[in-house]
């Protein structure tokens, strides 16, 4: 079969399913001292690690794309209790934690809560929010222990993935559930993480079938501001899931997964006054996937995937429904030629309602406290997606292979988008490996970049009239595009050294910025005012290169270290042909009468035209350097003593000063069916902050904290 | 395109090359490939298992190994069984390609390779005094005796002993501790 990843095949993951000891693990295989092994007890049978290269382990490392594999092992060796924790394991991903319950995740730059170049899927499920096309991580709940691993890959995905795959993909693949039978007990508890319980029960459904049903409730106790304040976020969520796997035939699999949520979510809100006022976000849902695969002995497959997202959420003056269903369909032929051809059509409908007065006062908050209102126009608002992909994969000679390919699809808000890509793999021996890669990814205009209305206002003047501003999302908006020449090497030293290099430059067009209209005096106010539109336009290009690495040593059987560093550079220059805000500000005093107290509303302006802008605003948002250091030690054969250690570099455009922070956990495994461990984490200083305030919500800093867990497995 | 990328590319590699040599030092330990590994469970079962005596004709016959689709852990076991015996019998592998010649087997390991043949297998053999492994998942669930799993990259194993027990095999006691039980 050919080299197929995560990146060359979608699905629900069956491919790529032993892809998870990938990385970490690649060692050559040692054929020698076979008898020796006859002279073993089973007891040292079983502590022997197997560290031979499978064919599947193979494949990743030939992967022409940027690929990295967090394995269960390193999950549960982390400590990390989120996913967004996780994520700091990946070179080339910036994580910083805004508040309790918000992060802002990308990966090669343009991080913000709303990160919007960044593909995100659950079991090849897509969990970005169709309003924003980023991703609340306080609504994606996965149970650390149900994760098989987690593939992050870095670079464009677009032209199989589609619309979004920009900057990034990560794909979380959870377990079968055949590999989580019988009952598993988890209680933690912690200074700032209050509670992290979790239910799980294993069983078999029929002679061919398994399943799991599980509940999860983690709550977070609040963080301070900057200011050594309360930050009042605070944060709950309950989820309650299940999935079942069966094999039908020994050609054709079916599984079956559901979950629905609730969560809540404490945030200070801050433009209406200096201190902000308390409000929180609540949100409940529900997902449902079903998934065929049928494979045929000569590698051919076949697969068709329906799935279903709905959620509510109430968040900052807005109450937000959401409704996505989802069907694919993927066949890769295997001819077992020179050709290896996968191709696959899919069609994603979304419907929601997007309303702010019934939902503001849900949250415990009305427009006039605020500050600001939103609208969409229209409210309620379906669309469709219809997609195709077709990739080949052609081998030119024994060490030589090219993938070109291409997504081709068809969104509500731009039309047509084609997403072309051709990746060169060079097999240097068995143990290197060099590739190239061109490709153009898109970011279609969302909900919010096309129908948005935000009123501010209105603040008084001073001579009886008052002055407001209004953001509007603009329906003409074109598609961001990026074109990215990627580069990278791999290579397997000796039995326990691998190595994984990549270099890229990726040019951005038309992306879009907030663009400062002619005043107009409002007809439907008492007293005069003035309005000052803002609409979205693609205005600004950009350019972003770096470098990313990550090193693999396997020192002993008991002492593994795993390394990763990435440096970014971006650059932004608006275009010409824009309207500098700038100088419209100016325009506007004179117009308005420069005396007239514009002062503070000018700066609310300026303010206003980073909304739901700010990563482009804030120069990308990500540190230059960044770099991580794990050390997985056994003390004994119970015992284990890891640590994480973290630097990344400042944000200066917002205030974020560099910090390093260090993660140590101590388990212990009592007996086969318990577990204890104890992490400390953010050890070097007592708080640190990682983002700067996004959307006139307050963040707060990371504090130390410790955790501690007992798993007990029936 | 912009000029630039290419000066930018050459910083690129010139990054590579810097990096390259903090690649030099190396260790070195024993490893195991995981044919080797499964090899020489697949000895230790057979020294812990007790099969019935009628399936023997003789006190000097050989106790028959038997491997079906996968050669290099055949190879493997091969090396192992050289010079060994087990209860004064001496040790023979046979890598079969049919599965009626399994008759001749006291054990047989199902490589993951058979795929959907699996189960026919299974079937084939029914209740005969063979002690069944097989490397795919599920396969002592769906029948199979042992199962080889993979956890945190170390091989553990499952024992059915619905399995064992209609193919009248007897298991010591200690192969039972360490295994992970189940019974269909």
């Amino acid at each position: 079969m050919a080299s197929t990843c995560l990146l060359f095949l979608r699905g629900s993951g069956s491919v790529c399913l032993a892809l998870g000891l990938c990385i970490p693990n690649i060692v050559r295989s040692q054929p020698a001292s076979d008898t020796d092994l006859g002279n073993k007890s089973l007891e040292q049978l079983m502590n022997i690690e197997i560290t031979s290269v499978l064919r599947k382990e193979e494949k990743l490392s030939r992967t022409p794309a940027a690929v990295y594999v967090i394995t269960q092992k390193d999950i549960q060796r982390s400590g990390a209790t989120t996913i967004p924790d996780l994520l700091r394991m990946a070179p080339g991903v910036q994580v910083a934690q805004v508040d309790a319950n918000r992060w802002a995740i990308s990966v090669r730059g343009f991080n913000d809560i709303y990160s919007n170049k960044l593909l995100v899927l659950i079991d090849g499920r897509t969990v970005y929010t169709p309003g924003f096309s980023g991703v609340f991580w306080d609504q994606i709940d996965v149970p650390l222990d149900t994760i098989e691993r987690i593939e992050v890959v870095r670079g464009p995905g677009g032209s199989v993935w589609g619309a979004n795959a920009v900057n990034g993909v990560i794909n979380i693949i959870t377990k079968s559930a055949a590999d989580t039978q019988g009952e598993r007990v988890t209680v933690g508890a912690g200074s700032e993480q209050t509670a992290d319980d979790e239910f799980l029960y294993g069983g078999k459904a029929g002679r061919h079938g398994y399943y799991r049903v599980f509940g999860h409730y983690i709550s977070f106790g609040d963080l301070p501001t900057q200011q050594g304040v309360n930050g009042g976020d605070g944060w709950r969520l309950g989820h309650e899931g299940m999935r079942a796997d069966w094999n039908l035939s020994p050609s054709d699999s079916v599984t079956v997964e559901a979950g629905a949520f609730e969560s809540w979510q404490g945030q200070t809100v801050l433009m209406a006054s200096p201190g902000g006022i308390p409000a929180h976000v609540g949100d409940f849902g529900g997902d449902f996937m079903a998934s065929w695969n049928h494979r045929l002995a000569n590698g051919s497959e076949t697969t068709l995937q329906v799935y279903n997202n709905t959620y509510s959420r109430t968040d900052t003056g807005m109450r937000e429904a959401e409704n996505t269903v989802d069907v694919d369909f993927q066949d890769h032929l295997n001819r077992e030629s020179r050709q290896d051809i996968v191709w696959g059509v899919g069609y994603r409908s979304t419907y929601d309602s997007l309303t702010n007065s019934a939902g503001a006062a849900m949250a415990g908050i009305s427009n006039n406290a605020l500050g600001y209102a939103i609208y969409f126009q229209p409210p309620q608002r379906t669309f469709n997606l219809f997609s195709v992909f077709i990739q080949d994969e052609i081998s030119l000679a024994k060490s030589l292979s090219l993938t070109v390919g291409s997504k081709f699809e068809h969104n509500a808000f731009t039309g047509f988008e084609g997403e072309p890509s051709a990746r060169l793999a060079w097999l240097l021996d068995n143990s290197q490996t060099l590739w190239i890669a061109a490709s153009r990814a898109v970011r279609q205009p969302s909900r919010v970049d096309s129908d948005v209305d935000v009123n501010f206002g209105p603040m008084p003047l001073g001579n009886g009239s008052n002055i407001g501003a209004q953001l509007l999302g603009n329906p003409n908006l074109q598609s961001e595009t990026m074109d990215d020449y990627e580069a990278g090497y791999r290579i397997i030293l000796g039995k326990r050294l691998s190595a994984d290099l990549t270099a890229f430059y990726s040019f951005y067009h038309n992306l879009e910025g907030n663009s400062l209209m002619s005043p107009y005096l409002s007809a439907q106010a008492e007293a005069p005012l003035f309005v000052i539109p803002l609409v979205f336009e693609n205005r600004i290009g950009a350019e972003d290169y770096g470098a990313e690495a990550a090193l693999n040593w396997n020192i002993s059987g008991r002492w593994k270290l795993r390394g990763t560093y990435s440096w970014l550079k971006m650059n932004f220059h608006p275009y010409a042909s824009a309207q500098s805000n700038a100088a419209a500000l100016a325009t506007l005093s004179g117009m308005l009468g420069g005396s007239m107290g514009l002062g503070s509303f000018s700066d609310l302006l300026v303010s206003i035209s980073n909304f739901n802008q700010s990563a482009t605003a804030n120069g990308g948002a990500a540190p230059e350097n960044q770099a991580g250091l794990r050390s997985y030690f056994d003390l004994t054969r119970t015992i284990s003593f890891d640590n994480s250690i973290y630097y990344v570099g400042a944000l200066p455009l917002q205030y974020v000063p560099s910090y390093t922070r260090l993660d140590s956990r101590l388990s212990w495994k009592a007996r086969k069916s318990v577990e204890a461990s104890v992490v400390g984490q953010n050890l070097l200083s007592p708080h640190h902050l990682e983002f700067g305030n996004v959307d006139q919500v307050m963040g707060t800093e990371v504090t130390r904290a410790v955790f501690g867990k007992v798993i007990w497995s029936f | 395109m912009d000029y630039r990328l290419f000066g930018r590319s050459v910083l690129g590699i010139r990054l590579l090359c810097v990096a390259m040599p903090l690649i030099g030092m190396m260790a070195s330990a024993q490893t195991v490939s995981e044919p080797a590994l499964k090899a020489a469970f697949l000895y230790n079962f057979a020294k812990f298992v007790e099969w019935p005596p009628e399936i023997f004709a003789g006190a000097s016959d050989s106790m028959v190994l038997c491997t079906y689709e996968n050669n290099a852990v055949g190879d493997a076991l091969k090396e192992i069984v050289k010079g060994r015996t087990i209860n004064g019998r001496r040790l023979a592998v046979l890598e079969i390609r049919n599965i009626a010649a399994s008759k001749a087997c006291q054990m047989l390991f199902v490589g993951a390779a058979a795929g959907r043949n699996e189960d026919s297998i299974l079937t084939a053999i029914g209740n005969g005094s063979i002690l069944v492994v097989g490397e795919t998942r599920g396969f002592a669930q769906r029948g199979g005796a042992i199962n080889f799993v993979l956890q945190d990259d170390r091989l553990r194993f499952v024992i059915n002993l619905g399995a064992t027990d209609r193919a009248r095999l007897k298991l010591s006691s200690k192969l039972l501790s360490l295994a992970i039980l189940t019974s269909n």
